[in-house]
């Protein structure tokens, strides 16, 4: 009999642990955000009212990424599912699309027409978050869902909402400011893989890169002579690569434009599909971006 | 354009490119008649996969991800599979290409298992790792080429030196043993070139174009030869041609939409083989439909005589059938009989042994 | 453990290695790692005319153009001017560069590659569901796993005195009135949709290894066709289910893991099989050293049992300076002739017994024999 109350005592308190254990998690909107900079956001957003897992983590891009049974796990379990949309996950995003029971945001769907940059009428370009008044659209979306699901912290969600605006502002100017500094002739991004149009667009810059956004494309010879023609008309000081490839993708070009009497230098790597990471003081989409602009006005600034 | 059939022409990188894919054209078809003729022709691609672990651990020990670190660790790993292969390959009755399969994919799903591990902790460094030993022929620079040079000069002149024992090792193993040679140089100086050319040929021009350039140029040059020295040297050649003309006609074509360089060279290796299986003098496949073809209807044309030479002589009633032969003085009427010349039955021979007229 | 993504990963390994086998007899290892580049031309292709990249036409024409590869590759054996392995080589990089200067020139700024169309994540497959009437039927790669598995049994159960014969005698099939060329067509066929379909489950690189490590492990052990087919399923399960464990006790990704478990179980094989394992062999050439010993022992005794020196020749503190052993093997060897009653201690002098005698003249008439 005291055995029986025994066991009974112990499996009540168990029963209590995990009890606690969901309704603790419970307050808490469980989100998974496919890539860094969404999760970044997720974060901004939802501060202690949510709980974030990135599953492409830092310096992770769709091609590199491994899932794990965590990852299974965590979508399994999640009240919202964010992905950035435009076939940037490539096929597993759509799968994610069909998921019962979780809300699946696609920050890509917060943009109007004429804000997706399309190659041809068929193929958006994904790389949306490049632009900082596409990204605050993508915020406000993101706030007013987090508010509809979680009405608890509806107000902490649009106060959150608002500073985060205002930082996005800054780091608008800031962007503004430095790339003012360079002269108009002077505002040519010349990178590796074109994951920079959003950007270009935004604060007019003219950009091209050795190659399109599809992975299984090729340079060709043609292609790496007519950019360093163009670097050396130009004069262009400085060309980039993404964070992603090694520098010798772009010092083909450089190459080719020395023999054209032009000396550019390689300016170094830029983030693109992920964000840095806390040892670089890169681990936001704000320090990130403003590390992206201010690499490129320096180096692009350098006097020959 | 200006006028491209002068090289002085001809824009920096498209010199570049060329005579690095001439190069690596040169040693990798040079090479590949060693390794198809060992039935290895996929291992440029299967080392391709095996150098994942290798470039994921070197990035895990050294935590930077420079180029030169990741190609030592792609460089180990290729290596080890190669060891692995020759293991399975002398252990057991494994063949080379399921052994290949078996270790890149194993290899390659331990790379996986290493960077879904790193991929919780790595930081922002590891972006594009397993991407980042391979290259695109067009992107080629002056370092690259100069490195495919001195490599590939070194290696065919260690090739030619021992040409050989190399020979005999791929030609007859048991042999090879037999005078005393140890089946470990030989293997070892094998990997150990094709481990080199093949890390350096997906650093430089991609895991597709070397592939092509290792087996395309070897299986034409056998349509071309049988002799061992000149198969070598022909698919070298074939491969240098195929890699200066292909990065040439890549750059010229690229009049209206920009073509990539490697792939061209594959189209333009693959076209060849192709003429040459079935145009080759030696043993295409147009000859041989041709020879065939001529020798059925000289045993149609030469039926009756062949019947003669093997059942006569018959009575001198049937020589209406042989009118045309005894025309010919491949027959004659001797004694009432049709007979066969000396000259009918040189004919009868000639026909049956095939061939010649 | 979820046991759906297992389900799948089984499911998966059993459909893939039961052709797999065929592959490794034909000495078409390889050919998978051709369709897993292939398929991007099929991609390409149905681009072109669908232009969107998430029509279901984009995985049909993957799966065509499957089957256009072996039978380019096929086409290409039967000529007889390529091996197989270089004949795989000449098609898959044509293949794939055809696609790439297709996409290079037209698509430059597609999203197009073989992941956008591919989903070849176990750790996913739970998330792409069948619906039917609002009821969750379960993971869709578990019905196109379980069909194409049901499709390769069938056929292999209804054809498998063909596809045998046609495998290991080609020319004896011909004479029976069946083409060989044809079963390797329909073979190969069935080959390519397997592996497109097991790409889409769980991604090209564990297809490879399932498609290729159980059958050549089986093949360690194994003669007949039917043990290898049986043992080379049981291999598949064993790998896929323990692969599973690891990676979800890791966290690790489930394919690489099972991947990397199939080369480790096949060089644990090589290690340990009792044919032609590396252990088996180290183990029987001591047992045959120490047999040979064993005799050289006897013969020795026998030699000097008579002679004026036996005292000393056959004392046993000494025996292993004149038998030229180390003391340690020398010891081991007479307490196993001991132990064996061939010969018995009177004192420190070793005698021959009966049955060291009889052993003995077996011994002696053995190597007469293999000397004349």
């Amino acid at each position: 009999m005291k055995r029986m109350l025994l066991i009974t005592a112990f499996i009540l308190m168990l029963m209590s642990l995990v009890a606690c254990g969901n309704s603790e998690r419970g307050e808490r909107l469980r989100v998974v955000a496919t890539t860094t900079y969404a999760g970044d956001l997720a974060r901004a957003i939802g501060g202690n009212a949510v709980e974030v897992i990135t599953l492409m983590g830092v310096g992770i891009d769709p091609h590199d990424y491994q899932p794990r049974q965590s990852d299974t796990a965590a979508i399994a379990a999640a009240d919202v599912l964010i992905v950035n949309g435009l076939n940037l996950e490539e096929r597993f995003g759509q799968v994610l699309q069909n998921l019962q029971g979780t809300t699946l945001i696609v920050l890509a769907d917060a943009l109007e027409e004429g804000d997706v940059i399309y190659e041809d009428e068929h193929t958006p370009d994904p790389h949306i978050w490049f632009d900082v008044s596409l990204w605050a659209k993508a915020a406000e979306q993101l706030a007013t869902t987090f508010a509809l699901l979680d009405g608890d912290n509806a107000e902490l969600y649009s106060r959150r909402l608002e500073a985060y605006l205002i930082e996005l502002s800054w780091l608008d100017a800031h962007i503004r400011g430095r790339l003012d500094e360079l002269s108009p002739e002077r505002r040519v991004l010349i990178t590796a893989h074109d994951a920079f149009a959003y950007f270009g667009r935004a604060y007019g810059v003219e950009v091209h890169a050795v190659q399109g956004i599809s992975t299984s494309a090729e340079a060709s010879i043609a292609d790496i002579e007519a950019l360093a023609q163009l670097v050396a008309s130009l004069e262009v000081p400085a060309i980039f690569v993404e964070s992603s490839v090694p520098e010798s993708t772009i010092r083909s070009v450089k190459e080719a434009a020395e023999s054209l009497g032009h000396n550019v230098v390689i300016g170094g790597a830029l983030y693109s599909d992920s964000t840095g990471d806390a040892s670089r003081a890169t681990e936001t989409y704000i320090r990130t971006f403003r590390a992206n602009v201010d690499l490129i006005v320096n180096a692009l600034s350098e006097e020959e | 354009m200006p006028e491209l059939w002068l090289v002085t022409n001809w824009p920096y990188t498209l010199r570049v490119v060329t005579i690095g894919t001439m190069f690596l054209g040169f040693i990798a078809g040079f090479l590949g008649t060693f390794i198809v003729l060992r039935k290895q022709a996929l291992v440029g691609d299967a080392l391709s996969h095996a150098a994942l672990p290798g470039v994921v651990i070197a990035f895990m020990v050294t935590q930077v991800r420079d180029l030169p670190v990741l190609l030592i660790g792609a460089t180990i790993a290729s290596v080890v599979a190669m060891v692995l292969l020759n293991a399975i390959k002398r252990r057991t009755t494994v063949k080379f290409d399921a052994g290949m399969a078996l270790i890149l994919s194993g290899f390659f799903g331990l790379g996986q298992v290493l960077m879904s591990h790193l991929q919780k902790t790595g930081g922002a460094s590891q972006a594009g790792l397993s991407t980042f030993i391979f290259g695109q022929a067009a992107n080629m620079v002056r370092a690259d080429v100069v490195l495919i040079i001195a490599v590939s000069l070194v290696i065919f002149l260690v090739l030619v030196l021992f040409w050989k024992e190399l020979k005999l090792y791929v030609f007859d193993e048991p042999f090879y043993r037999s005078v005393g040679l140890s089946e470990r140089a030989a293997s070892g100086l094998l990997t150990i070139t094709v481990v080199l050319v093949v890390v350096i040929g997906i650093r430089t021009i991609g895991v597709v174009l070397m592939s092509a350039l290792l087996i395309a140029p070897s299986v034409a040059s056998r349509q071309l030869s049988n002799r061992f020295m000149v198969n070598a040297l022909l698919a070298g050649v074939i491969g240098a041609g195929a890699g200066a003309f292909g990065t040439y006609l890549s750059y010229v074509g690229s009049d209206r939409a920009s073509l990539p360089t490697g792939p061209v060279v594959v189209m333009l290796l693959s076209g060849f083989v192709l003429f040459t299986m079935f145009f080759s003098w030696r043993h295409g496949i147009v000859k041989h439909r041709v020879s065939v073809a001529y020798y059925k209807r000289r045993i149609i044309k030469y039926k009756r005589l062949i019947h003669l030479y093997e059942h006569g002589p018959f009575s001198a009633d049937e020589r209406g059938q042989y009118s045309q032969f005894i025309d010919q003085r491949f027959a004659t009427i001797k004694a009432g009989q049709v007979e066969m010349t000396d000259k009918g039955k040189q004919k009868v021979r000639d026909i049956i042994e095939g061939g010649r007229q | 453990m979820n046991v759906e993504i297992l389900a799948v990963a089984v499911l998966t390994a059993l459909a893939t290695s039961l052709v797999g086998v065929f592959l490794v007899l034909r000495r078409l290892s390889m050919l998978t790692d051709a369709i897993s580049h292939t398929i991007l031309l099929g991609i390409v292709l149905a681009f072109m005319v669908v232009a969107d990249l998430t029509s279901p036409f984009l995985l049909v024409a993957a799966t065509l153009m499957g089957v256009v590869t072996v039978f380019l590759i096929e086409a290409l054996i039967q000529t007889r001017r390529v091996k197989e392995d270089a004949a795989i080589g000449v098609v898959f990089t044509f293949l794939f560069s055809i696609a790439v200067i297709i996409v290079t020139t037209q698509f430059r700024n597609v999203h197009l590659d073989i992941d956008m169309v591919l989903l070849g994540n176990l750790e996913f497959v739970i998330f792409d569901r069948v619906m039917l009437f609002d009821r969750d039927l379960g993971p869709a790669s578990l019905w196109v796993m379980a069909v194409v598995l049901a499709i390769n049994v069938g056929l292999l159960s209804v054809f498998y005195k063909e596809i045998k014969l046609s495998t290991f005698d080609p020319a004896l099939a011909s004479v029976l009135g069946f083409s060989a060329v044809l079963m390797h067509y329909g073979l190969m066929t069935i080959v390519s949709l397997t592996a497109v379909a097991a790409f889409n489950a769980v991604g090209a690189i564990l297809v490879i290894a399932l498609m290729i490590g159980p059958p050549i492990t089986a093949l360690l052990f194994t003669k007949t066709l039917f043990h290898t087919i049986v043992l080379t399923l049981a291999i598949a399960t064993f790998n896929s289910v323990v692969g599973y464990a690891l990676a979800w006790g890791l966290d690790v990704t489930i394919s690489g893991t099972i991947a990397t478990m199939t080369m480790a179980s096949f060089f644990s094989a090589m290690l340990l099989s009792p044919k032609r394992g590396l252990l088996f062999e180290a183990f029987r050439t001591k047992k045959q050293r120490e047999h040979i010993a064993l005799a050289g022992l006897l013969v020795h005794v026998e030699n000097h049992a008579e002679s004026e020196d036996a005292a000393i020749e056959l004392n046993a503190n000494t025996l292993h300076e004149h038998m030229n052993w180390s003391r340690a093997f020398c010891e081991k060897i007479v307490q196993r002739a001991t132990a064996q009653h061939y010969i018995r201690l009177e004192g420190n002098i070793i005698k021959l017994t009966e049955t060291g005698h009889a052993f003995y003249r077996t011994v002696v008439s053995d190597s007469r024999g293999t000397i004349r």
